[in-house]
């Protein structure tokens, strides 16, 4: 069954993705994740240095962000990120209905982690470490807050493609659907570099 | 479902379980740290390479993220150790 359909997978993708403008998802998209990630990686590169001002107060901070929570949100969105690629996967052998549902899921574990990190942001203001408490509290909410925006504007892409291919008039074009699949990716991806370094290393 | 998605997902839900428990066990110093940041871009490359097919894509855009993140452990590493 799995290999009839990876069969059909290989037949149905028309586009040459080994060519250097057309990677999956189209260049622009591509632009843009490489401009986010190296936006990201230079605010944590910052972080990380500023770290080496004060570490025992870095130490005594990250020891307050909840590992836990994190784990879960980690999960979420690597979940998250198996059910895009699989509707992705349905949609190009023209299931549309598998690749609905799989969205669907997508979109719920997305929402459960805007949840956990409501919960999580609750928490932490309730405690006083709000965004002036100290230097590593100050990272903490810019650097999370920029990505759930990000987690925000993902989930409004990935709803407007479930809405569109169960009840739009417009067909849902595959490069389309890679191009928000993609954006929904490299959130994942932002949130793997954020974990280790604000949560773990610690 | 493709087979192998499946395999990633499971990898990647196995290393994130590891990288927290490491992270809880140990003091985070030297080997901790650098085995921390390594399974991060282990993960990274997986979710890039596989849900998001890059390991169809050209030469140029996979060399691109590889830079990028080997780059990125790297300073982090030298910074912190």
């Amino acid at each position: 069954m799995l290999h009839a359909e990876q069969g059909s997978i290989k037949k149905a993708s028309t586009i040459n993705y080994k060519n250097i403008t057309t990677p999956p998802g189209g260049v622009l998209i591509w632009l843009v994740i490489y401009l986010e990630l190296i936006t990201f990686s230079i605010a944590l590169i910052a972080f990380v240095i500023a770290s080496k001002e004060n570490q025992l107060m870095f130490h005594e901070s990250g020891m307050q962000l909840q590992v836990g929570l994190g784990t879960v949100n980690t999960l979420f969105l690597l979940l998250s990120g198996f059910s895009v690629a699989t509707s992705l996967s349905y949609f190009k052998i023209k299931k549309n209905n598998d690749s609905s549902r799989f969205l669907l899921v997508a979109i719920l574990f997305g929402f459960l982690f805007i949840v956990l990190k409501t919960i999580e942001y609750i928490h932490k203001l309730d405690t006083g470490y709000g965004i002036g408490y100290n230097t590593f509290f100050s990272y903490y909410w810019l650097l999370t807050l920029f990505h759930v925006i990000h987690v925000l504007v993902g989930l409004v892409i990935l709803i407007s493609i479930y809405f569109n291919m169960q009840y739009g008039k417009i067909k849902t074009k595959l490069e389309d659907f890679e191009a928000g699949t993609a954006f929904w990716h490299m959130c994942d991806l932002i949130w793997l570099l954020l974990f280790p370094v604000l949560y773990l290393i610690w | 479902m493709e087979k192998i998605n499946v395999f990633a997902l499971i990898g990647l839900v196995l290393l994130t379980l590891l990288t927290s428990r490491v992270s809880q066990s140990y003091e985070m110093h030297g080997t901790a740290t650098v085995f921390v940041l390594l399974l991060a871009a282990f993960k990274f490359l997986i979710v890039a390479f596989q849900f998001m097919e890059l390991k169809k894509a050209h030469k140029v855009w996979q060399w691109m993220l590889l830079g990028f993140i080997s780059s990125f452990v790297f300073i982090v590493l030298m910074v912190l150790c």
